[in-house]
């Protein structure tokens, strides 16, 4: 039985003919070879191995067209137990990468187009070439983090669509019973359809939205942790500042390339702009501030960080989870997954969304205060790749203005400490909170009121050595950066009796939708203010115009950023071209993707009402579908011999019926008669001629090659005059009734 | 949607997931690359079978395994070429494309008949028999085409007007897009006709050879009834040429024996259990029928041909061999009085035929009983009539299509026995053996 069973699915399952087209192996090929480079130009095997492969698929393939024709049985063997051995390296190599799932997957491919390629025979084995070639180059894709990947795409993109025309004529050639072939190449055709599917693939880019995903299986991690030192000190190291505790008695000289905020104090008398250089790139689902450190103590003139010791993490094994001693457990969280590479040399603090949770990070060893700012051994070097699973506050402002217990002295004493200051600032306070009942609704007032009143500017005049910052901020200078927004709003906080800080970093970056990552540039750095909350601990709030709060759940969504593409395309025209249509094409992308938020955001609200009869009408269309399916499928096949198959079987059908009247008049239709002399006989008996032309008209339909259709109309009409006159024959004097006569 | 498009779908959503996971764009990119294609091979597809109008001519019959030419105009009335378009000639294919399931279902049932009779390329033949003539055409451009080719019946049968199937995934075939446009009137498939050298009809009488009748034919002019326009299967010796002279046509003669049969041929054939669909024991006996009347039919006569019908047997008289051809090409297994399906066909049912067949032919003429019912079914019907019918009986062997035949089992069948005594020629059409061969070897003869 197993032997017939076998012998049964050998015979229906023969392999197909083997592929002649030289034109078709070549391509496919080609589109192999192109994403063998891009997996190994992206790091997914070293050159010696990449070159191997190439050879490897190039020998292959050439063998495989050589030997189209034979069984090549021994070959197959062969290739069956270096693919298992091919496997059980995949497997082992699994194990030592758990959090990083690239490296062993690409290797798997790189060496599986190899294997493969000695055994193509048939279209069928080198369209999954192709397809095999579209996952190696999806998986180069995935490592590449910047627009680079796009001069390796458009090759195999190019090479892939030339194998898909070649192997789809090569399919219809060999398929065909009669071939009528061009005379002309297909150029044209074929050209036009690229162009084509030019829109169309950007079109479905932007359309397509960017869902969650399964976050957590990848966890991305340099393997560098030699280069970073074991044993480090309490202080952050800013590589553009000598490394100092205090704040300096005259402002930090201003470096575009590093942020001055990245340090032991936060100088708000440094002045300058920052450049446009990108410092990091980062992975996330969405987009939050990349926070670095915060600052408890208000000087007047800058920020410092009093807590001088910090709590020493070590693990041998990944992640190290990043707790304080007495910290308060925080309600409604939500886990998100960044990870950062990072471009230009950067301090020594984890840059991270608020609250970091699990690093993983080249070393054992990390460093954490009680505002929760992770201090790493050495600074972030330029090709660095860590990992944070953070804890995001999923609090809503209704849940905030619900007072849960009250503030601990602790806190109050260290976040509400205020220099002498001038009573103006207390006062507008209370004019800016006045009305306002909770703790929320005054911090939002407040933090409203600095983004209406104060204009952004990052070339705001100077102030005096020792001049206390938010007086001249919101008294004299009455504009100011991100520094002085935050530093005003947390110190009016303050005067309320609120606990604030300043928090620092970068801002999330502008999204590239064609890498997918986030692009972090120096003028990214950034200030805000984080207020406590009884029960909810330190919420983030934004002051700064043209910024929203990060813990807002609104500016989260990236399901539609794919419209940023536009953005890009915006900025790549407005270097070549005007200015205006880069601008024009920006505003269209981010219009479009606002305006598919909203509908998404609405086709959701519907569905959250309506979904029972959402799903009550998909069920019953389903049921329709398939009920329609059931009666066509068991509905009697067609006859093999239906009562009218065309003018031949219709004229005799007519004749007959013809007879049947003449019959009932008198005149029948001898079997030795043929229909001519029947016909003759029915014109002597009516006194007409129809006898014979209905004659005439039958054996014509009848016997002829090819059956007019308008024979067939004169037959039934000479049929019918003659049926009418055989009436009158019987009866005299009536008259057969038609359809149209009037009654 | 074809293969393909699942494929370049399936593939671009799985980047999609792995995209939507590990935050790369470019994935993104290549998955919408995939979806573009099937997108544009859609629309492709969907400009390239527009105003494309296609007139198909053919003969109205033909004969089963015989080539006939089929000539297609393709009209292209848009303003653009048209490339790779596809074109499907359905006219011996149902055209319904199975779902999953009644495919399952079918490879299940071959897989079965494969454990069952040994058969495997039974599976491979219904395959090929289902094959379409595809004619690929690589340019259209605006204007007309004219594409001729041969195409062959597989089957005897009465064919609905033939369906071609315009389909097209532009220049990539990324997709497929569909049109099916129907050709003005059906194909009738006569039943292949085997030539044969000489068959008994009657045990009473001498062998008939084609060449003795020939030369008796001319003896026959006093029987001579009269004239008729020539239709197509009369043989030219029978032209009246100075009739067809006088009336620009051609006429040819009539004989008295023409017009009233002196034969009755009756198809007792019911649904066989072992075969393939072109080649069983009905289908079989259908061919013999063929054959026996093509032979009758030069031999100056037709016979009568006696059929299932109205709830029971009907005997029709058709003026032409092409007549009785179509009878066959129409013949379709009796069905079970409950309607239930086919029936087997009993010593009864056999035994209503024959006296049909008694009752419409002038008494004392042959009959020949083309059957595949069990040969003791078919003795014992003939035995409920004594000596009274006289002729032939064809029978064709639906064991002989099963698996565990083999040929020497008929010259030692014990059923031969039966026949014994009974005024009828006993032939036998077994699987695999030449037609000529069976019709011309009785395997008793009494008389």
């Amino acid at each position: 039985m197993f032997e017939r069973t076998v012998e049964y699915y050998r015979l229906i399952n023969k392999p197909g003919e083997p592929e002649g087209s030289v034109g078709f192996r070549f391509a496919v090929l080609l589109t192999v070879l192109v994403s063998v480079v891009a997996a190994v130009a992206y790091g997914g095997a070293a050159a010696l191995t990449g070159f191997l492969v190439a050879m490897g698929v190039i020998a292959g393939s050439a063998f495989s067209y050589f030997t189209r024709k034979r069984q090549n049985l021994l070959v197959k063997a062969v290739l069956s137990v270096l693919l298992i051995a091919v496997f059980i390296l995949f497997w082992a190599e699994l194990g030592g990468s758990i959090h990083d799932l690239r490296y062993p997957l690409i290797r798997l491919f790189l060496w599986l187009q190899v294997l493969h390629s000695f055994d193509l025979p048939t279209r069928r084995d080198l369209d999954f070439s192709l397809v095999s070639a579209a996952i190696l180059m999806a998986f180069a894709g995935a490592m590449s983090i910047s627009t680079d990947f796009l001069l390796l795409l458009l090759p195999f993109f190019a090479a892939g669509l030339a194998s898909l025309y070649l192997g789809h004529r090569s399919s219809l050639r060999s398929r065909a019973s009669v071939l009528v072939p061009s005379k002309r190449s297909p150029g044209k055709g074929l050209v036009l359809a690229c162009l084509v599917l030019v829109p169309v693939t950007m079109g479905m880019f932007m359309l397509l939205p960017r869902l969650p995903g399964f976050s957590g299986y990848y966890l991305p991690v340099s393997s560098s942790a030699g280069k970073i030192p074991t044993a480090f000190g309490p202080l952050i190291n800013n590589p553009g500042f000598a490394t100092t505790d205090k704040l300096p008695a005259t402002p930090l000289p201003y470096n575009p390339g590093v942020y001055f905020g990245l340090n032991n104090f936060l100088d708000l008398r440094v002045r300058g702009t920052p450049s446009e250089v990108t410092v990091m790139k980062v992975r996330s689902n969405s987009p939050e501030y990349w926070r670095a450190t915060a600052f408890d103590k208000y000087l007047g003139n800058g920020w410092e960080n009093t807590e001088k010791k910090r709590v020493e993490i070590e693990s041998s094994d990944m992640p190290l989870s990043i707790s304080y001693p007495g910290e308060n457990q925080r309600q409604g969280t939500s886990d998100l997954v960044q990870t950062f590479f990072i471009e230009k040399k950067l301090p020594n603090t984890l840059f991270a969304a608020y609250i970091p949770r699990d690093v993983y990070f080249p070393t054992s060893r990390l460093k954490v205060d009680s505002m929760m700012s992770v201090l790493t051994p050495g600074a972030l070097d330029p090709g660095l790749v860590y990992t944070v699973v953070s804890e995001l506050s999923d609090v809503s402002p209704e849940m905030l203005r619900v007072g849960y217990g009250n503030i601990p002295a602790a806190v109050s004493d260290r976040y509400c400490q205020l220099p002498p200051m001038s009573p103006a600032v207390a006062d507008l306070t209370t004019r800016v909170v006045s009305g306002q009942r909770n703790e929320y609704d005054c911090v939002q007032a407040i933090s409203e009121y600095l983004k209406k009143t104060y204009p952004y500017d990052l070339n705001v005049a100077r102030q005096g050595n020792k001049e206390n910052t938010v007086e001249f901020f919101l008294f004299k200078a009455k504009r100011g950066f991100c520094e002085h927004f935050a530093s005003a709003m947390a110190v009016m906080c303050r005067t309320m009796g609120f606990p604030a800080r300043v928090a620092v970093g970068y801002d999330s970056g502008k999204y590239n939708s064609l890498t997918g990552y986030y692009e972090v540039s120096a003028s990214d750095a950034h200030a805000w203010v984080e207020v406590y909350f009884p029960a909810w601990g330190w919420i983030p709030f934004d002051p700064t115009p043209g910024w929203t709060d990060p813990s807002s759940t609104a500016t989260r969504s990236t399901t539609w950023t794919g419209f940023n593409l536009m953005q890009n395309i915006g900025n790549a025209l407005g270097r070549v071209f005007p200015s205006s249509w880069g601008r024009g094409l920006k505003a269209a992308g981010l219009a479009t993707g606002r305006a598919f938020k909203a509908a998404a955001r609405g086709v959701a609200g519907f569905v959250g009402v309506a979904w029972p009869a959402i799903i009550a009408l998909l069920v019953l269309l389903l049921a329709g579908f398939g009920l329609s399916r059931l009666r066509r499928a068991r509905s009697p096949a067609p006859s093999r011999g239906p009562p009218d198959t065309g003018p031949r079987h219709a004229a005799a059908v007519v004749f007959e019926r013809m007879t049947r009247a003449l019959a009932r008049a008198g005149i029948v239709w001898r079997p030795a008669q043929t229909a001519s002399e029947f016909g003759a006989a029915v014109d002597s008996f009516l006194g007409t001629d129809l006898g014979a032309r209905a004659a005439e008209l039958f054996n014509g339909l009848r016997y002829s090659a090819e059956p007019a259709q308008s024979d067939l109309e004169q037959l039934r009409q000479v049929v019918g005059r003659i049926e009418d006159a055989a009436g009158a024959k019987e009866n005299p004097g009536s008259r057969r009734r038609r359809p149209g006569d009037i009654v | 949607m074809n293969r393909r498009t699942l494929v370049f779908i399936l593939v671009g959503v799985a980047l999609l997931l792995i995209g939507a996971t590990i935050k790369s764009g470019w994935l993104y990119l290549v998955a919408s690359f995939l979806f573009g294609i099937a997108v544009v091979g859609i629309l492709a597809g969907w400009i390239a079978v527009r105003k494309i109008t296609i007139t198909r001519d053919a003969p109205a019959e033909a004969f089963e395994g015989k080539p006939f030419n089929v000539s297609l105009r393709l009209n292209n009335g848009g303003r653009f070429t048209r490339r790779l378009i596809m074109i499907d000639d359905l006219q011996f294919r149902s055209g319904r494309r199975q779902g999953p399931l009644a495919r399952a279902r079918q490879q299940r049932a071959e897989f079965r008949e494969f454990i069952r009779t040994g058969k495997a390329l039974d599976a491979t033949e219904r395959a090929g028999d289902d094959d379409p003539t595809l004619i690929v055409v690589e340019e259209l451009p605006p204007g007309e085409l004219e594409v001729d080719y041969q195409m062959s019946a597989p089957k005897r049968g009465v064919y609905p007007p033939a369906r071609l199937r315009v389909a097209s995934g532009g220049v990539l075939g990324s997709a497929e897009m569909r049109k099916v446009r129907s050709a003005t009137h059906g194909m009738t498939i006569f039943p292949t006709v085997f030539p044969l050298d000489s068959f008994r009809f009657d045990p009473r009488a001498e062998l008939a050879a084609t060449e003795a009748i020939e030369s008796s034919r001319k003896g026959i002019g006093n029987d001579y009834y009269g004239i008729r326009e020539y239709s197509p299967g009369d043989s030219l010796r029978h032209v009246h040429w100075r009739s067809s002279a006088r009336m620009g046509k051609l006429i040819v003669k009539e004989y008295e024996q023409e017009l009233r049969p002196s034969a009755a041929i009756v198809l007792a054939l019911c649904r066989p259990e072992f075969g393939s669909p072109s080649r069983n024991s009905l289908e079989d006996g259908l061919r013999a029928a063929a054959s026996i009347i093509s032979l009758q039919e030069s031999l100056g006569s037709l016979p009568m041909v006696v059929h299932p019908g109205g709830g029971g047997f009907e005997a029709a008289a058709p003026p032409t061999a092409f007549g009785c051809y179509e009878l066959l090409a129409r013949y379709q297994a009796p069905e079970s009085p409950a309607g239930t399906g086919p029936a087997a066909l009993s010593s009864s049912t056999l035994a209503r035929a024959i006296a049909d067949a008694l009752d419409a032919i002038i008494p004392g003429s042959a009959m020949i009983v083309v059957t595949n019912a069990p040969p003791l079914e078919a003795a014992a019907s003939l035995e409920m009539f004594g000596d009274i019918p006289a002729g032939s009986m064809v029978l064709v062997l639906d064991d002989s299509y099963g698996p565990r035949w083999e040929d020497s089992w008929l010259d030692e069948a014990p059923w031969l026995a039966a026949f014994a005594g009974l005024n009828m020629n006993l032939y036998a059409v077994v699987a695999g053996r030449e037609m000529r061969r069976c019709l011309s070897e009785p395997l008793n003869t009494i008389g």
